[in-house]
């Protein structure tokens, strides 16, 4: 028998679930990784669905910000880059949106995961530094970093982010 | 700037397609259980580990607290006595004690925590006051650095009286006895090669000498002096008394016997008296030849001869007595209520036994880890929820 709090966690899934992959996608920048993402928030939402089921969407997406760091964090000390850090993409990839993707690929996950809130999600820097439990400070700083190393990674994407922060 | 970058990261986002988990919930429900179950487990753990430690640490360990048997709380004798070798004090105000052990040196066990007090004096005719609230011994003789005294600690006050003995010419001392108020001291032994003996008032302090041989007489009067508890000579099968008429002052007597139980002592015992817990009931080191089931003396209470033969009762409490234990405060003993289940003794745990006393910092050490282990995970728990 399907409970009250299944059937609410069930159309929040099939409403939403679909937005929450694409945000979890610009944070991992990994098809698999992102699904993965998202499952591991929508479990812990099960988890806790008496508590957040008012308002389900918004502690989704913050476990998913912080879930995604502490994955990084986990995976930088067993992985090693394969390119130089600040390496320029391939001047072959001429798509807008390949540069994008790989440019974005290249960012730290905290710089990625900043960008991604301020320009995706649109949230202010106040609203980003509170999600991800940052001071204002910082936030503005790493946009500002993470939009300078776009530049340099591909300056195909000028105008798409300006010519400067 | 970010308007176009949000619309190129949307499209970026779009390019991804997702199939929806529909175990998401089961999987989420299950870990939530699991996670409460955990959690309680680990409260459960925490409570434990505080409770033991708590316990361990705030234990009344050595204080008798057995109910009846501690006298409201002013302590007990214990119901071991095993001293073991440690350092010396040097400060006597120490509080009550309940038993004086003598030897090469005095050692004293603390009435309301057990534990065991020692003195570099000779322990020689140790005397612990019924009341537990003096001891004293005799100094050895004019070649000690105390000259030839009597010396009385006050356990309360750790003040020390040195008493010059027999008018100040001193005494070789064979025994010290305490009457029942625990204010007179009795001392008995021999000067110049004849018998001598005189009666300490501690709260004076004064002496009475034994001018007309009132004192002579070992033994422990009852509190009205109407009968004197005698030690044996060697075993015996009934244990000796004096009745003493009031009009004599208690200065000779009547020997009347009390009959020890043959079943217990088929073969006869040493009896020793230690003081008299009323006027009926006398306290005694029982002490019966060595066999194959009695090792040691032990202390019994009995009734005296005064006593109606068919009311008398006789009961062992403190099994194997050191031979070092000779004195005790028997006031500490509780009243006689008839229950041959009484308990008359107080088991302190290893504060009796043991040298330093109770030992609890392992445990309180090891509780504490525990404890911590268990916030420790309960944190963690916390981070996975």
């Amino acid at each position: 028998m399907i409970t009250a709090d299944e059937a609410g966690f069930d159309a929040f899934v099939a409403g939403r679930q679909a937005a929450l992959s694409r945000t979890a996608y610009l944070l991992t920048g990994d098809h698999h990784l992102a699904q993965d993402l998202v499952q591991a928030a929508l479990l812990q939402a099960a988890r806790h669905w008496k508590r957040i089921h008012t308002s389900p969407e918004a502690y989704v997406r913050r476990a998913m910000y912080h879930q995604n760091i502490s994955w990084w964090r986990r995976r930088r000390l067993t992985e090693s880059p394969l390119l130089a850090h600040d390496a320029t993409a391939d001047a072959a990839d001429t798509d807008l949106r390949l540069s994008l993707d790989q440019a974005l690929a290249r960012l730290t996950p905290k710089q990625r995961t900043v960008l991604v809130l301020r320009f995706y999600e649109d949230l202010t820097e106040v609203e980003t530094a509170r999600a991800l439990e940052l001071s204002t400070s910082t936030v503005k700083s790493t946009t500002r970093q993470a939009l300078a190393r776009l530049r340099v990674l591909a300056p195909e994407l000028a105008e798409l982010i300006g010519a400067d922060a | 700037m970010s308007t176009d970058l949000r619309g190129e990261l949307d499209a970026l986002a779009r390019t991804q397609t997702f199939s929806p988990d529909p175990s998401a919930w089961d999987r989420g429900r299950r870990a939530r259980r699991r996670s409460r179950i955990a959690r309680g487990a680990a409260a459960l753990a925490v409570v434990a580990a505080v409770a033991g430690a708590a316990a361990l640490a705030v234990r009344p360990g050595p204080v008798a607290p057995a109910g009846d048997v501690v006298n409201d709380g002013d302590g007990a004798i214990p119901s071991v006595i095993e001293p073991t070798n440690g350092d010396f004090e040097d400060d006597w105000a120490i509080g009550r004690a309940s038993v004086a052990l003598g030897g090469n040196h005095l050692v004293l066990v603390g009435a309301e925590d057990g534990r065991y007090h020692r003195f570099a004096v000779p322990g020689i005719a140790v005397a612990l006051s019924p009341d537990g609230y003096r001891v004293a011994w005799w100094s050895g003789g004019d070649a000690t650095p105390d000259g030839d005294r009597i010396l009385i600690a006050d356990l309360r006050t750790g003040d020390i009286l040195r008493w010059a003995h027999n008018r100040g010419s001193g005494a070789r001392v064979t025994t010290l006895t305490w009457r029942t108020d625990s204010t007179q001291l009795l001392w008995n032994g021999r000067s110049e090669g004849t018998a001598a003996a005189g009666l300490i008032d501690v709260t004076g302090p004064s002496e009475s000498p034994d001018i007309e041989g009132r004192y002579g007489s070992r033994g422990i009067p009852s509190s009205s002096t109407e009968e004197v508890a005698l030690p044996s000579d060697g075993e015996v099968t009934a244990a000796p008394f004096l009745r003493v008429p009031a009009d004599r002052g208690g200065t000779t007597g009547e020997r009347v016997d009390r009959a020890l139980p043959t079943d217990l002592y088929p073969d006869g015992a040493t009896v020793t008296p230690v003081g008299w817990v009323d006027e009926d009931h006398v306290v005694a080191i029982i002490d019966p030849p060595p066999s194959d089931v009695v090792e040691r003396p032990r202390l019994a209470v009995f009734t005296a001869p005064d006593v109606a033969e068919s009311e008398w009762t006789w009961r062992e409490f403190l099994p194997r007595l050191p031979p070092e234990a000779t004195s005790f405060a028997v006031d500490l003993i509780p009243d006689l209520d008839g229950d041959p289940g009484q308990e008359l003794t107080h088991d302190f745990g290893e504060a009796s036994a043991s040298e330093e006393g109770p030992n609890r910092v392992p445990y309180v050490l090891g509780g504490l880890v525990a404890l911590l282990a268990g916030v420790a995970f309960l944190r963690m728990m916390q981070k996975q929820a």
